[in-house]
């Protein structure tokens, strides 16, 4: 992993702004948080290592692929515009594997970071809270589109 | 008037305007043909009983209907209203041609009461089709579809009157409701805008009085009496001019003075109607009338005898022009506030058994001052005078009243509630939490301290003792802090504390450093007693930059408790900690008033770290004095457009809910409410200006960023106007202008338009109400008198602006576009204070080297 810096604060705000997570929350409170991000690149075939500085961050990728495996089951591909890591970064072991499958380039918020922009933006809370709870409905949806079928 | 009705409103008013021409063309027959067979068999000495009888059975009819009225839509209503008097009018027909005089009285009074039913029936579903705003545009064109019925059914009649016999005229008119009823049955109201309390009239019913209880209908009800009175005693005045002055010519100058009045009242409903509402006001039209009958009143009285019958006959004139065309619609607007179902039966009640009692109430009138005083012109001419004034009067307070009920009826679209407060049984656990409380494990009993320190301090009181006794040092220090932060005496803890902490007294601060977090809680709590000043500030410096969260929220109150001013700026720097925010805003609102002006200075500069100002809105907001207002309104200036002002406006107007006796300097916030509109235009047309950008990025980026803003300011607009108009309300109707519901909408323009004082309605309610984006567009652009901005003075507004958001966005546009020739400008912005500022103007030069170099 890489750090080094070649985006300018608006050119993160506008990635940022693509993600479902920033939709409803305005442009210079975006801009805010950018500023605090990081770039990350990595190699392809990289594994972000559980404890490494790479997963105690919430990253949206700027360019190329990673996938999230659980006990060697896909279960997300992750490409530019999309984010991923928020679970660790809120303290949850969600017990998946990252690894970068094509050189991939992200920026980043650590946790600290993360809450206290939270802390200061409450749009932003509010909009992890809905991003959050639509994912909990479409496991549930799953789960019982699953029930149905084996009844 | 064409012009003012917009081409999707056709559609609705269409459809609207057919039914109306042939309701009131099928109602002209049937009255033509009443009157023609009434007089043809009976004498017309008979009409005095027929019109008491015609009283009696409208009350009898309205009640009846009340009862047995089928539950359904108002268009569903109608249609079956419509079939039922067009069967009636046939079996009449044959009645007559059967047994002749016999049905003339029956008819005579049957005709009195399905004709103004069915009227009132059309305007109800009229007053559903089309919502308060609409009806400003429309009520011309289908009032003037009903006068034009009129003549078309009157000029026929006079054609064909000597070949037909009139009984033909009731299946011709039969014919007319059967076609209004089959479009009535296809006027259904789209589910979209049906916006109905379901439960209304029941409530209605239910409650003291029925639907008669509330204040606003009695005053309809007594304004319909007033006027219909006074139109009554004067249409009487107006029979005797005719009676006394030209006996020989009565037929010939009724002739004329009918057509003239339908011609005059054509022209006014297609001439002037719209745009006198649009201009004026709905209330215009019925004000104006009462008005005109009162000086035609006194005219009357002032004017030589000779011309004392002239002043009758254009008071009559006027009056019965303006209630077919002007008055007829400015009525119609008033019944729009109330609730749906309670509408259809004040409305059958005023239009029906109203409208036929004042006629019978003018007829005693005159007979009793015949009877007492002789019943001259002139005692007419005062009797209408005085009637016309109070009838002035009701109308002046019903237009009061409206905007009042338009506000109210806002409140019960949108649902005008207060917020449930949770009970405590509602949190899960209370009871069990306070069993942690006297856990002698370390971990249960602290998270039992931080949940019950806002769920329930009492739990934390009652345990103080088994805390303050723990094993364990940081439970007792949690617990100590948590006493202190509820406002407990930390000295009245002295006993428990004193084996494992000493005591909360000089003795524990003389000691000196403190080793563990418990201890320098209490060295926190005492810190306030210290003597000299230097020193107690010193400590409370290092105690407030503590690595203990416990120790630091102990020393926020104390410093606060101290009043020492010299703390304040390191107090206010505290509150840039996320974790700390909560304890030092507690601790600056327990300083209270007495910082208001310094908190407000930082408020209000722009230096200071948005969610800084943030928190200092929440706690001068806490604070709540009318100081506080003015410190928070600081903030909110005319040049001030940041979210920030945004966040104060909104706390001034939650305190002006919890406080009614603040006060606002009325010329000062008008005068930046009028700058806060233009600001408003300004962002609308700027978001145009950026559309000629031609990167789709950087156009979606700032049509984003405008967009925002304009969204902002409008907000600030309502709020704004909270302060000098009804908070709640205003509020409100900020609520039904941005929501998608068109009937909530109108609703909420309809009370801005009856509510705002005449300098700023002409600049708001254009903005609101414009139907698309580019008619708000050009509305924006007139009020600012210039065009949209170029990109050139676009870019210069937003390097030029106060605010260091739209800086860099000023610098992005440079950057993204390679402005080259506006190098200079980024150089300016690099040293910024602003980080994203300075990045940015950073980035915009790398981007014009680039250009350059190329």
């Amino acid at each position: 992993m890489k750090i080094g810096e070649t985006l300018s604060v608006m050119e993160k705000a506008i990635l940022l702004m693509e993600t479902d997570l920033f939709r409803g929350v305005s442009a210079d409170e975006v801009a805010f948080v950018a500023a605090k991000t990081v770039e990350m690149r990595f190699e392809a075939g990289e594994i972000l290592e559980p404890g490494s500085p790479a997963r105690d961050c919430f990253h949206v990728v700027v360019e190329g692929v990673v996938e999230a495996r659980l006990e060697d089951r896909l279960v997300r591909r992750v490409t530019r515009g999309m984010g991923f890591g928020l679970l660790p970064v809120l303290g949850l072991d969600d017990g998946v594997g990252l690894q970068a499958v094509e050189a991939s380039h992200t920026i980043a918020l650590s946790g600290e970071d993360l809450r206290q922009a939270l802390a200061d933006h409450p749009a932003f809370a509010f909009e992890m809270i809905r991003e959050l709870a639509s994912a909990a409905r479409e496991v549930v949806s799953r789960l019982e589109a699953g029930k149905d079928e084996s009844d | 008037m064409w012009r003012l009705v917009r081409r999707e409103e056709w559609a609705v008013a269409g459809p609207l305007s057919l039914i109306y021409f042939l309701v009131i063309a099928g109602f002209t027959l049937g009255k033509i043909a009443r009157d023609g067979l009434f007089l043809a068999e009976l004498p017309a000495q008979y009409l005095p009983y027929v019109y008491i009888a015609l009283a009696g059975l409208s009350a009898l009819v309205v009640g009846l209907l009340a009862k047995v009225s089928p539950a359904g839509a108002p268009h569903q209503k109608l249609a079956v209203g419509l079939l039922v008097t067009a069967a009636s009018l046939v079996l009449f027909s044959l009645w007559f041609q059967v047994a002749g005089s016999q049905a003339a009285v029956p008819f005579y009074l049957w005709s009195g009461v399905y004709g103004l039913t069915l009227v009132s029936m059309f305007w109800v579903l009229v007053s559903r089709r089309v919502d308060p705003r609409q009806a400003k545009r429309l009520f011309g064109v289908i009032g003037a579809a009903g006068i034009l019925g009129g003549l078309v059914a009157g000029a026929t009649v006079s054609l064909v009157a000597e070949a037909i016999h009139p009984r033909w005229f009731l299946v011709v008119a039969a014919g007319l409701f059967a076609g209004a009823a089959t479009l009535a049955a296809r006027s259904a109201v789209p589910p979209a805008e049906a916006a109905v309390a379901p439960d209304a009239a029941e409530e209605a019913d239910r409650a003291p009085g029925g639907f008669l209880a509330g204040g606003y209908v009695r005053l309809l009800v007594a304004l319909f009496l007033v006027g219909g009175m006074t139109s009554g005693v004067l249409d009487y005045a107006f029979k005797l001019v005719l009676q006394q002055q030209y006996a020989d010519q009565i037929t010939t100058l009724l002739g004329a003075f009918y057509g003239v009045q339908n011609v005059v009242a054509l022209s006014a409903q297609l001439g002037v109607a719209g745009f006198v509402f649009a201009r004026f006001g709905n209330r215009v039209g019925a004000t104006t009338l009462a008005g005109g009958v009162l000086a035609g009143g006194l005219s009357t009285l002032v004017l030589p005898a000779g011309m004392a019958g002239a002043a009758v006959a254009g008071s009559k004139l006027f009056d019965a022009t303006m209630r077919a065309s002007l008055a007829r619609s400015s009525w119609e607007f008033l019944y729009f506030p109330l609730p749906e179902a309670v509408k259809a039966r004040v409305k059958g009640f005023i239009d029906v058994v109203v409208s036929r009692g004042s006629e019978a109430a003018a007829g005693l009138l005159v007979l009793l001052l015949n009877f007492l005083l002789g019943g001259s012109i002139g005692q007419l001419a005062v009797l209408i005078a005085v009637l016309a004034g109070g009838w002035l009067v009701l109308e002046v307070a019903a237009s009061r009243a409206y905007g009042a009920e338009v506000g109210r009826s806002l409140g019960r679209l949108v649902g005008d509630r207060e917020p449930r407060k949770p009970t405590l049984a509602e949190i899960s656990g209370p009871e069990e939490l306070s069993a942690f409380l006297r856990s002698p494990v370390a971990e249960e009993a602290l998270y039992a301290l931080d949940v019950l320190e806002s769920v329930d301090p009492g739990a934390i009181r009652a345990n103080a003792e088994v805390l303050l006794r723990h094993s364990a040092a940081a439970v007792r220090a949690r617990a100590l802090s948590a006493l202190i932060a509820l406002g407990e005496d930390g000295g009245s803890y002295e006993e428990p504390l004193a084996a494992p902490l000493t005591t909360i007294d000089e003795a524990v601060v003389e000691r000196g450093r403190q080793e563990t977090a418990a201890e320098r809680v209490a060295e926190a709590a005492a810190a306030t007693r210290l003597t000299p000043p230097e020193a107690r500030r010193t400590r409370l410096r290092e105690l407030m930059s503590d690595r203990a969260l416990e120790v630091r929220r102990v020393a926020y109150r104390s410093a606060a408790l101290s009043t020492d001013r010299e703390l304040l700026p390191g107090l206010i720097r505290c509150l840039e900690c996320p974790e700390d925010r909560g304890y030092v805003r507690q601790a600056l609102v327990l300083w209270g008033e007495r910082i208001v002006g310094a908190l407000g200075d930082y408020l209000a500069d722009p230096l200071t770290a948005a969610p800084v100002r943030h928190e200092l809105i929440a706690v001068l907001q806490e604070i709540g004095e009318q100081e506080a207002v003015h410190s928070l309104y600081r903030a909110c200036g005319p040049e001030e457009g940041s979210s920030v002002a945004n966040r104060a406006l909104q706390a001034i107007n939650r305190l002006q809910e919890r406080h009614p006796t603040i006060a606002f300097p009325q010329e000062t916030v008008t005068q930046h409410l009028g700058a806060e509109i233009l600001r408003y235009c300004r962002k609308l047309a700027q978001g145009e200006a950026v559309r000629s950008a031609a990167d789709p990025e950087l156009e979606k980026l700032m049509e984003r960023v405008l967009s925002e803003r304009a969204e902002q300011s409008l907000e600030r607009i309502f709020r704004r106007l909270a302060l000098v108009h009804d908070p709640r309300r205003s509020l409100l109707a900020c609520y039904g202008v941005v929501s998608g519901n068109p009937r909530l909408r109108a609703e909420a323009l309809e009370y801005l338009d009856t509510t705002l004082p005449s300098e700023l309605r002409p600049q708001i309610v254009p903005l609101l109400e414009a139907a698309s984006p580019e008619e708000r567009l050009r509305a924006a652009t007139q009020l600012l008198g210039r065009e949209v901005p170029s990109l050139e003075q676009l870019l210069a507004e937003l390097l030029e602006s106060p605010e260091s958001w739209l800086n860099a966005c000023g610098l992005f546009v440079i950057g993204s576009l390679r402005l080259g020739d506006r190098h200079a400008q980024p150089q300016a912005f690099l040293k910024s204070g602003d980080p994203i500022v300075s990045d940015t103007a950073r980035w915009a030069l790398g981007r014009l080297g680039g250009t350059e170099a190329a």
